[in-house]
């Protein structure tokens, strides 16, 4: 028994120090790369994504979708 | 096919569980009242516990279980508001994805790890769950319906009406453009905490000038139809402690620091806040009337905590009736939730009622034995006799900590975990403070009315049975009741019926034969920074780390000092 809790206690402090090492490793890898090389070719293609309201607009109100779901909409997580 | 569902709303702030029992609410709560942390974003475990064990189900009972949003598209909102803000959303990106990714996106899993639950999981959009936590527990067959907050999914604001049970939402405003999270902004940079400090800013407003109204406006594109624009170049929502950018600080001046000395400028800055949100909401209902042509609304969302708004609303628009559920903000997305699966989607008749005494209440036993433990004596009254000792301690100066049957849903205390003072002496408000809230002195307090007296001392056309219309003081009134009176002249009234409340209703009515007035100040029954208190435990401790003079829990009574 003390050998199987011992070995559990060294899997979890393992699993923790990899993930502090891991995790910000990742998540910067998905930001300047992932992000970043989409936000290039979003700004090369001048997509919609990156622009703001247009401010001459005579309404800001914009037409609304998905507030009427039936039992398989909301089966949906999006 | 029988319909246990729960509603849960979670990961934000103000995470919560709702149960309603074939279309009739059986229990809601807040998880900050069970793990004491305040505004609590965690998965409301304790709280779906509660619901459960209050109607003697386990999780297998359960039909579904309705989450208050879409995590996917709330998830893609923010990946493509992190690429908008690239690379600044590092930093956010980085404090952000570890929850979306742990547990944010995965909430079936959640649930089953947490609870064993395996059955089916529904989502709906966040302003739905809003729009549904307002209309489908109102007393209204046909009402207009505008809801708005920070954020949902896309939506920060939207609009439509509800008939019968069904919900229809016409119109949106889409992040970034939010009034919730302009007001966020301008209580970070006025040196409160963002999601906790809007409520001070409200009462900041009411001493200063609107002054820097056309400033606002003029980095806020506001249209005849309550629709608006913000110059995103003002602000900055990916930060960790404040919302606003560089520029705003250019335009508006230095941010005040958390705990420094209040200026003209800060209270005359939250009073232009103030102005532009209602100028807003009241544009936008006024169009939305013109639409529906219902003399009924319908609010929803945090925005509509703002008590002095809603009264403008009602003030200032052809609306007639005003409804707005305790928990306007996110907490009530859990109500909204199940709401709308049992009454729109299972057809199960609405009951018109909201019953805001829905959380969890501990039986006399507990409370003798936590009160033994802690060596304080007490004596149990009838119920008559409690009104009247009660009641007389009030007319005394005394305050008293009232702690009654079910819990109350939502932020404001209506009655059954309350601090309660005498609303006539004008010292009243700095000696709560001094014994118990340590509030700052700008904020005022609130007084419970009997409904039937409202009239008399408010300029009030509705009930207000939440705390959440702020109606003008009655001239005559003012010197009457200092102690509750805000510098404006208003008043954030709640109106206690007998049939809601009857034991809080009694104890009012006992002081009003003491007294003549048939009012009682009514605060939230907690210390600084802490949740309302929940079970017997927490009103006990909050009793002996303050100095309350009294402390009722049920029938039981204890003095401070007494032997
Ligand atoms: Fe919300």
């Amino acid at each position: 028994m003390p050998l199987i809790e011992n070995l559990r206690r060294m899997h979890r402090g393992l699993t923790a120090a990899l993930r502090r090492v891991l995790l910000p490793g990742c998540l910067f890898i998905a930001y300047f790369f992932g992000l970043g090389l989409t936000w290039i070719v979003v700004k090369l293609f001048k997509s919609r994504l990156l622009k703001p309201a247009d401010v001459r607009a005579r309404s800001f109100w914009h037409d609304a979708d998905g507030y009427e779901p039936d039992r398989e909409d909301c089966l949906r997580q999006s | 096919m029988p319909a246990n569902i729960i509603g849960l709303s979670c990961h934000y702030h103000d995470s919560a569980a709702c149960l309603m029992q074939e279309g009739r609410l059986a229990a809601v709560a807040q998880e900050e009242r069970f793990n004491r942390r305040k505004n609590s974003p965690d998965f409301p475990l304790q709280a779906l516990n509660y619901c459960l064990q209050a109607a003697g189900l386990s999780v297998f009972d359960l039909d579904a279980v309705v989450f208050y949003e879409k995590p996917y598209l709330k998830f893609a909102r923010v990946l493509i508001s992190h690429l908008r803000a690239f690379p600044r959303s590092y930093g956010s990106f980085r404090r952000t994805m570890p929850s979306w990714l742990a547990d944010r996106l995965a909430l079936p899993l959640v649930l089953q790890r947490e609870t064993g639950f395996s059955g089916k999981t529904l989502f709906i959009k966040h302003h739905l769950a809003h729009a549904a936590s307002a209309f489908l527990v109102s007393p209204f067959e046909d009402a207009a319906i505008l809801t708005a907050d920070a954020v949902g999914e896309w939506a920060t604001m939207a609009r439509g009406r509800g008939q019968g049970s069904a919900i229809r939402l016409t119109h949106e405003i889409h992040f970034p453009d939010s009034l919730g999270l302009l007001y966020t902004a301008v209580t970070t940079f006025l040196g409160f905490e963002a999601h906790e400090g809007e409520g001070k800013v409200m009462g900041l407003a009411g001493f200063g000038r609107p002054i820097f109204l056309e400033k606002i406006k003029s980095i806020v594109a506001l249209r005849s139809d309550g629709s608006f624009a913000m110059d995103q170049s003002y602000f900055d929502f990916y930060s960790e402690d404040r919302m606003y950018s560089r520029r705003f600080v250019e335009f508006f001046g230095k941010p005040r620091e958390p705990g420094a000395e209040l200026e003209e400028r800060h209270y005359d800055l939250a009073a232009s806040l103030q102005a532009f949100i209602e100028e807003a909401i009241i544009l936008a209902a006024r169009d939305l009337h013109a639409q529906t042509k219902t003399p009924n609304l319908c609010l929803a969302g945090g925005l509509f905590l703002n008590c002095v708004m809603n009264q403008k609303i009602l003030e200032e628009t052809d609306f007639k009736n005003l409804f707005v559920q305790p928990a306007a903000g996110d907490a009530g997305g859990a109500l909204g939730a199940c709401a709308f699966v049992s009454h729109s989607l299972l057809n199960r008749p609405r009951d018109g009622r909201m019953d805001p005494y829905l959380g969890p209440e501990y039986p006399v036993s507990r409370a003798k034995r936590v009160l033994t433990n802690a060596n304080l004596a007490f004596r149990e009254l009838s119920d008559e006799e409690l009104y009247r000792s009660v009641a007389q301690k009030v007319v005394q100066g005394q305050v008293v900590g009232w702690c009654q049957g079910r819990m109350e849903l939502g932020p404001r205390a209506l009655g059954n975990r309350s601090i309660l003072g005498d609303p006539r002496n004008p010292a009243m408000k700095e000696i709560i403070n001094e014994k118990v809230k340590h509030r700052e002195p700008f904020r005022p307090f609130a007084p419970a009315v009997l409904e039937e007296n409202a009239a008399e001392y408010f300029h009030l056309t509705q009930s207000s049975p939440f705390m959440l219309l702020a109606p003008r003081v009655r001239q005559e009134k003012k010197s009457v009741i200092p102690a509750v009176t805000h510098v404006d002249g208003t008043a954030r009234v709640q109106t206690v019926s007998r049939g809601l409340n009857p034991r809080f209703w009694s104890l009012i009515h006992a002081f009003a034969d003491l007294t003549g007035l048939p009012m009682l100040i009514n605060t939230s029954f907690n210390l600084r920074g802490e949740p309302i208190v929940c079970t017997p435990e927490d009103a006990v401790s909050t009793f002996q780390r303050s100095r309350m003079d009294a402390l009722v829990l049920g029938n039981l009574v204890v003095e401070r000092g007494a032997p």
